[in-house]
């Protein structure tokens, strides 16, 4: 499996350095005052779902699919791979925006609780887990391009779910974080930790239908 | 060569909309080269891809050195090593690169072999695989599959479109490869001249069905070539006749059984055949 890991890595080198210019824009863009802060979380759900997507359209393209699967265990090994890739790149991206908030906290560029900015890079993480979770096993059954527009609708269906959930929910006191207390912070640290298992919960689900998907593939 | 047989496929079915690959039985002995021969969509793909069950197959038995390649597949994958006909490798990778992702992904894999299979092929580590020729990129999968010191190499047409310097080069290290007598190679191909120099044996695949198999040297001396008129064809037993081509003027014909031919027609010339003539007669024979 490692070095179906260490092939993700390798073949989008590149791309991840993109990332982290991104990134880098991001914090410029959050300190400008254009965007607000916020916006750095975007990196963590971009990555998450996009890495994978990016590595299994390459995988199509050169044709690793047929040599993974005719090495021993092959099949397993890829997709397991490409999970492991997956939650490593969603720990990695989430981990540069919360060093990259700590910065701007240590500069004093930052206009709003870093305690609450980091809560919204794991939240983004997790809806990052969600959507690759949702949208990996559909491009092993139809294809990357295929899953790409399927990913789309997922997109949307996930993000109209959190906008209606937070409808529903309740208009926020607006004041950007600062004067939520204490407990109410940790009450939705809390949530978001539960949130982060499940959907690592739901990610292991995933990974079973997609080695079910891949292996029943004929190539 | 030992008497074990590397591959034993019987009666092995595939069903495709618009193509069957029916029946086919076939052995390959160790220390062996098999050819398998065929035009474009034969179905010699098919029956490696069921080989190494990336595809499933509808009928039949497939053994890799006496073990079921269905309910012993780790253990026959860990023994075969394929060269697909494009280099299945991420072209913006480097062969240092692939060298150890392959290294974690390949149980059994050599990396001092497999840097020596790169120096003797004259193929730069760092360049990456985006930058190599059809031939590079040939000689980097045969690299990849040497490394991991298989025992059955199957190759998918991993010769066409190749240069003769760079096919000879490959055909060297596959008689290397069997030299010791314990492993043995499947090579499909329809360069029929590839075959007539390294393979031990050969089977064709017309259409799906394997319609002729057995020692090269044996086929070819079987087999031949007969140049004639239209009255001379006319009188040949039919019995005789592989497959024929009609002109106005003079007639070929592919012959079974050249010896007995020469003696009840001592007047038509029969000439040696080759593969290719054998592969082109048998598919115009089926469609007269």
């Amino acid at each position: 499996m490692i070095g179906f890991l260490k092939k993700d890595f390798f073949v989008l080198r590149k791309q991840l350095l993109t990332y982290a210019g991104i990134l880098v824009i991001y914090a410029v863009v959050s300190v400008s005052g254009v965007w607000g802060p916020y916006v750095i979380s975007a990196i963590v759900s971009l990555v998450t779902l996009m890495c994978p997507l990016s590595a299994l359209s390459y995988d199509q393209m050169s044709r690793w699919d047929l040599y993974a699967r005719s090495l021993p265990n092959g099949g397993r090994n890829a997709v397991l791979g490409r999970y492991v890739f997956t939650l490593l790149v969603c720990a990695a991206s989430a981990a540069a925006c919360i060093l990259c908030s700590g910065l701007l906290s240590a500069l004093g560029a930052l206009k709003v609780s870093l305690l609450e900015l980091l809560i919204n890079h794991l939240a983004t993480g997790v809806v990052g887990l969600l959507m690759a979770a949702a949208t990996l096993p559909l491009c092993y059954k139809f294809g990357t391009e295929r899953g790409r527009v399927l990913m789309m609708v997922v997109f949307v269906v996930v993000f109209a779910a959190l906008i209606g959930g937070m409808a529903l929910v309740g208009p926020s006191d607006g004041g950007g974080g600062a004067s939520s207390g204490t407990a109410e912070v940790l009450l939705v640290s809390g949530v978001i930790l539960l949130l982060l298992a499940l959907a690592v919960g739901l990610l292991y689900g995933s990974y079973r239908l997609s080695l079910r998907i891949y292996l029943a593939k004929d190539l | 060569m030992n008497n074990e047989q590397a591959i034993e496929i019987r009666h092995l079915t595939k069903n495709y909309s618009g193509f069957c690959l029916s029946d086919v039985s076939l052995n390959l002995p160790a220390g062996t080269i098999l050819g398998l021969i065929g035009e474009n969509g034969a179905g010699k793909s098919t029956t490696i891809k069921c080989i190494l069950n990336l595809i499933r197959r509808d009928g039949g038995e497939i053994r890799i050195f006496g073990l079921d390649n269905l309910k012993e597949e780790k253990a026959v994958k860990a023994r075969t090593a394929v060269v697909f006909d494009e280099c299945p490798f991420p072209e913006t990778l480097s062969p240092a690169l692939l060298g150890s992702v392959l290294s974690g992904a390949c149980p059994g894999w050599d990396g001092k072999r497999y840097r020596a299979l790169l120096e003797k092929f004259r193929l730069p580590e760092k360049k990456t695989v985006k930058e190599f020729s059809r031939g590079m990129k040939m000689k980097l999968s045969i690299a990849a599959a040497l490394a991991r010191d298989p025992q059955l190499l199957l190759l998918d047409e991993a010769t066409s479109g190749l240069d003769p310097v760079a096919r000879e080069e490959i055909l060297d290290q596959l008689l290397e490869f069997i030299s010791d007598g314990e492993r043995a190679v499947l090579l499909s191909s329809h360069i029929t001249s590839d075959l007539e120099k390294a393979a031990d044996y050969v089977a064709y695949l017309h259409g799906g069905k394997l319609v002729l198999q057995g020692a090269k040297d044996e086929l070819l001396s079987e087999y031949g070539r007969l140049a004639c008129t239209r009255a001379q064809l006319a009188q040949v037993d039919p019995a005789f006749l592989a497959g024929q081509r009609t002109g106005q003027f003079q007639c070929e014909a592919l012959v079974k059984r050249r010896r007995e031919f020469r003696r009840l027609y001592p007047d038509l010339a029969v000439d040696p055949v080759t593969l290719e003539d054998i592969m082109v007669f048998t598919a115009r024979g089926d469609q007269a």
